[in-house]
């Protein structure tokens, strides 16, 4: 057979026949090789054969980096030869007991994969579709996926427009995801924890309560009615059970009293009356003032609870069931009124089965969980990336794009990076990618076996590439190449035609993860995918409000609180708290005075203290020898140029004002006479 | 008699006295309880609300002897009492009752009368006994005493001291009456009635002495609980730690409040008392008991606001809520 040297010179950019691919070392070559010599089945494998005795040499081919060949470790370790069977295997894809394994491992978790393993799971109509064919690949793994293809498929159409992800997916958090998962079940846990408590206890106080319950007095003690027990409940339902308990108990007091709180409640459950410990039973009727229906009701009932709470009637039987019949009526009035409310929720509530994960979900038949999963398994780190490609990728050896919506720059910088050294697997060619690439995008159907020697691989529906120059065909579908792989300046491209492929019910089938593991694992550098996740992260939270498309707007409302803090002002000290104050002013104690004056009708005793002092100051502005108020009102009428027999008047009125009774309004009127003659001789 | 009778004998007067007087059927009803409760009502209204007609209609309906004072500035409490006259033909000393001795009493515009006058009639109103030179002379039983007072008239009057108001049962608010009620005054009028002329009316004398008597004995059956003692106790004990008032009700009051809360159990028909009555009585008794703070008057706060305020945070015994 004769080797083809399909290796190519390295270029620092530009796609390349995948010749010797930097990390894989001679295993490319020999993938390489065996592919693109087009040898058959039995001659690949002889050459093979007499290939893998060449590895055992080092630097068989002197293009070694000294890196890791962990194909060749497999091809070359005890167990790397492929485990059982590993000596029938064609040597190039030797299936690894250890993915294997994994692979089962990981679906065997019921309480992710429930696609797998909950029995009666009901696929989505386009699930059904797409991985029922591989059915009888999958019976292994997954048991229950054979069993739910034979069932119809779930109700709702599967193009409904599902905007998040309903099932609880942490595993993107990567290591965080497991403290996440815990503190979330020890909060549900802490929940669950205090309903029981709480139930535990009303019922073992409802319990106790029962046991110590006394006999009902007998007929000829006299008797004092109690209020009801628990006299704040507020479910009507139990206040109801309850009174009927205490009838059962012959209690017939306590049951009025609780069948009569049912009746409040429901009618406040209704928005009809405003339970309050200050309101009387004559309050609550009135209240029902524009409800008369239930007033005449209610009214029953108070006629003849208060015969038993305030009067000295002793409850029977008989008057228990006349009030619990006019109680029920009012709180079946308020149940029917629940009933047309409730019941429209219940019936939109029913359901169609067990639901299963929306579609995409990532531990759902669509999702990549699985992959992530063995990845993380047999790679130093892997996990989702969230946050954009815009920083440095240093810690990062092979990215999986799995249909990401990346922007320009974004492909640029990871073209970029992949041609400094980095590997990229691309299920799916977008046009971004293609572009670089190289490539005329035509997309294939190929029904028959995939060809990977070595492996078992399947497919439902595989789409294939058509003319992929400058690639080495990994796995093939017929003539068309499925799996591609083409040296990208110093890295590496990989390209699978169909992007499905990689989704956990497809992984899942034969030996589908055996070669994408073999192909992607990195134990020395992180794996990272690229999904519709990426870009939903953010390395800062300004990067996260540029991510949403949300900085113009913030910018404007930012704009906006600047224009409004300027126009508003700008304090020029803190805001102090106002002064309160401790005291009245002198005019409201002058006021409270002055209306205690008046409300005992002592004008006439105020008008003869202010006179008194107001004729002192009068006689020291206008002295005169005579003290007699003849004498005086002359000489003010003088000094004013006023009549004097009025000013003589008023000062006799003064001057009588507390023998004289007199209305309140003339004392008034003669103290401002007074007041104005005091101003007019010159104040006081 | 029992609570059936009295109920129906309560509301057939009520019923009587509304004839004539419109639209105060609580006013009329506060009365009558009073009436039963042997005490004294102190009526306030604005001129015109027929505060006059309501005592002089009621003196028709319970056939009992009424007499009206009108009090002005210059009556004296002979006025009021009586006096012992010289007869010259008998050559001594005769007693001449004043218009206190009567069954009902209308003390009309109390507040115009200087306070001595005032002072001879509460006497009487407290001791319902006159004494007069030395002579003490009972009034007749039942004797009730209904005044009025005019609340915008200060010119010349004489208010009620705090100490004496409480001598008073209750004080009633009469009010103005409500359109309806007005045209239906005026209706009244243009069927020829009149109020100067009330025996035209044609009130039926329904109740006499003796069957007043028989309803006070019934309000002694109507039986109270312990409950209810607590919350009268409660509602009057807190007017006096109330922070706008700054004298409370007395004892005399929680007595009042019972006494009226009895007689309204009775007028429904019930043989006990129930919250109910005596939430429907705290205002009257009590709004002329309390002498407020003057920072609370300074601020517009009343006693109705004070009681109101009272009753809503005292809990009402066995409530449900």
């Amino acid at each position: 057979m004769a080797l083809t040297n399909a290796h190519a010179e390295h270029e620092p950019s530009g796609p390349k026949t995948l010749s010797w691919p930097r990390r894989r070392g001679p295993a490319r070559k020999l993938h390489a090789l065996s592919r693109t010599a087009a040898l058959s089945s039995k001659a690949a494998l002889w050459s093979k054969a007499a290939l893998c005795a060449l590895l055992l040499a080092p630097d068989a081919f002197g293009d070694d980096t000294g890196e890791s060949d962990p194909v060749a470790e497999v091809l070359t370790s005890p167990g790397g030869a492929g485990g059982a069977g590993a000596e029938d295997a064609p040597e190039f894809w030797v299936p690894d007991p250890t993915i294997a394994s994994d692979t089962a491992d990981l679906l065997a978790d019921g309480d992710r994969y429930r696609f797998c393993q909950e029995p009666g799971y009901r696929l989505w109509p386009h699930e059904k579709d797409t991985y029922c064919p591989l059915a009888e690949h999958l019976a292994s793994r997954c048991p229950e996926l054979p069993r739910a293809c034979e069932r119809p498929p779930y109700g709702v159409s599967a193009e409904k427009d599902w905007s998040f992800d309903l099932s609880p997916d942490l595993d993107w958090l990567g290591a965080a995801a497991g403290l996440v998962r815990i503190l979330f079940w020890i909060v549900l846990g802490l929940g669950v924890a205090l309903l029981l408590r709480a139930l535990v206890k009303n019922l073992a106080e409802e319990i106790q309560r029962r046991r110590g319950r006394e006999a009902p007095t007998p007929e000829f003690v006299a008797w004092t009615p109690e209020a009801p027990e628990s006299p704040r409940e507020t479910d009507v339902q139990r206040l109801l059970a309850r009174a009927r308990d205490e009838a059962a108990r012959g209690d017939f007091a306590a049951a009025c009293g609780t069948a009569y709180a049912a009746a409040l409640r429901a009618l406040e459950h209704r928005h009809l009356l405003e339970l309050h410990r200050s309101r009387t039973n004559g309050d609550y009727l009135r209240q029902l003032g524009a409800h008369p229906e239930e007033r005449e009701q209610l009214r029953g009932v108070v006629r003849e609870i208060e015969t038993v709470q305030f009067g000295h009637a002793l409850p029977d039987q008989a008057l228990y069931e006349r009030i619990l019949a006019r109680v029920t009526t009012l709180v079946g009035q308020a149940a029917v009124l629940l009933l047309f409310v409730i019941a429209p929720l219940v019936l939109t509530g029913c359901g169609d089965g067990p639901v299963p994960d929306a579609p995409g979900a990532a531990h759902g038949p669509d999702g990549y969980a699985l992959l992530e999963g063995l990845l993380q398994r047999h790679s130093s780190s892997a996990g989702r990336r969230v946050r954009r490609l815009n920083g440095s990728m240093e810690a990062v050896s092979t990215f999986v794009a799995l249909s990401p919506n990346l922007r320009e720059e974004e492909w640029e910088h990871l073209m970029n990076w992949v041609s400094g050294g980095g590997t990229l697997l691309a299920a799916g060619v977008p046009a971004q990618l293609a572009k670089r690439l190289e490539y005329e995008p035509e997309v294939r159907s190929c029904d028959t076996v995939l060809d990977a020697p070595g492996l078992a691989l399947v497919h439902a529906k595989a789409d294939t590439f058509g003319a992929f120059p400058e690639t080495s065909t990994l796995v093939s579908c017929g003539e068309a190449p499925f799996l591609v792989g083409m040296d990208y300046g110093e890295g590496v491209v990989y390209a699978l035609a169909d992007a499905g492929w990689l989704r956990n019910a497809s992984l899942a089938a034969a030996d589908n993860a055996q070669l994408v593991v073999q192909l992607l694992a990195s134990p020395d550098g992180r794996v990272e995918l690229l999904g519709p996740w990426t870009g939903s992260g953010a390395n800062h939270p300004l990067e996260s409000v540029h991510n949403a498309g949300l900085t113009p707007w913030l910018l404007q409302l930012l704009a906006l609180a600047v224009a409004y803090a300027v126009s508003r002002g700008v304090r020029f000290r803190s805001p102090v708290e106002p002064v309160r104050e401790q005291r009245r002013a002198f005019v409201e104690h002058a006021e409270a005075l002055a209306n205690q004056y008046a409300r005992s009708r002592a004008s006439g005793y105020a008008l003869e203290q202010y006179g008194r002092w107001a004729l002192e100051r009068i006689r020291e502005r206008v002295p005169v020898r005579e003290r007699d108020l003849h004498a005086l009102a002359h000489a003010v009428a003088r000094r004013t140029g006023g009549e004097p027999m009025a000013i003589l008047k008023i000062l006799v009125e003064v001057q009588s004002a507390g023998q004289i009774q007199g209305a309140p309004e003339e004392h008034h009127r003669t103290m401002q006479a007074l007041s104005r003659i005091l101003r007019d001789v010159g104040g006081a | 008699m029992n609570v059936e009778e009295f109920s129906r004998a309560f509301h057939e007067t009520a019923d009587e006295v509304s004839r004539v007087l419109l639209g105060q059927r609580e006013v009329v009803e506060h009365v009558l309880v009073a009436v039963l409760s042997r005490g004294h009502v102190l009526i306030e209204g604005v001129p015109g609300l027929g505060k006059t007609l309501l005592v002089r209609a009621l003196g028709q309906v319970l056939s009992c002897s009424f007499r009206r004072i009108q009090f002005t500035p210059d009556l004296m409490p002979s006025d009021v009492t009586g006096n012992n006259v010289y007869n010259t033909k008998a050559g001594e000393f005769m007693f001449v009752p004043g218009p206190v001795f009567t069954h009902l009493l209308l003390a009309d515009e109390i507040n115009r009368a200087p306070a001595k006058t005032q002072a001879a009639l509460l006497e009487a109103m407290q001791e319902r006994s006159v004494t007069i030179d030395g002579t003490t002379r009972q009034l007749p039983d039942p004797f009730l005493v209904l005044a009025t007072q005019n609340p915008v008239d200060s010119q010349g009057t004489y208010p009620l001291p705090e100490a004496q108001l409480d001598r008073f049962l209750l004080k009633v608010h009469v009010g103005y009456p409500s359109v309806e009620v007005e045209r239906g005054i005026l209706k009244n009028y243009l069927g020829g009635f009149d109020p100067g002329r009330l025996e035209e009316a044609r009130l039926r004398p329904l109740l006499d002495v003796e069957q007043l008597l028989q309803m006070e004995g019934v309000l002694r059956s109507v039986a109270v609980q312990d409950e209810i003692l607590d919350y009268i106790t409660r509602i009057v004990t807190r007017t006096r730690s109330h922070g706008s008032v700054y004298v409370g009700a007395s004892p005399r009051a929680s007595v009042a409040l019972l006494s009226t809360a009895r007689a309204a159990a009775a007028a429904q028909g019930r043989a006990f008392v129930v919250p109910d009555d005596v939430k429907a009585y705290a205002h009257g008794v009590l709004r002329h008991r309390l002498i407020l703070h003057p920072d609370a008057e300074l601020e517009n706060v009343s006693a109705d606001d004070v009681i109101e305020g009272i009753l809503r945070e005292t809990p009402v015994p066995k409530s449900a809520a």
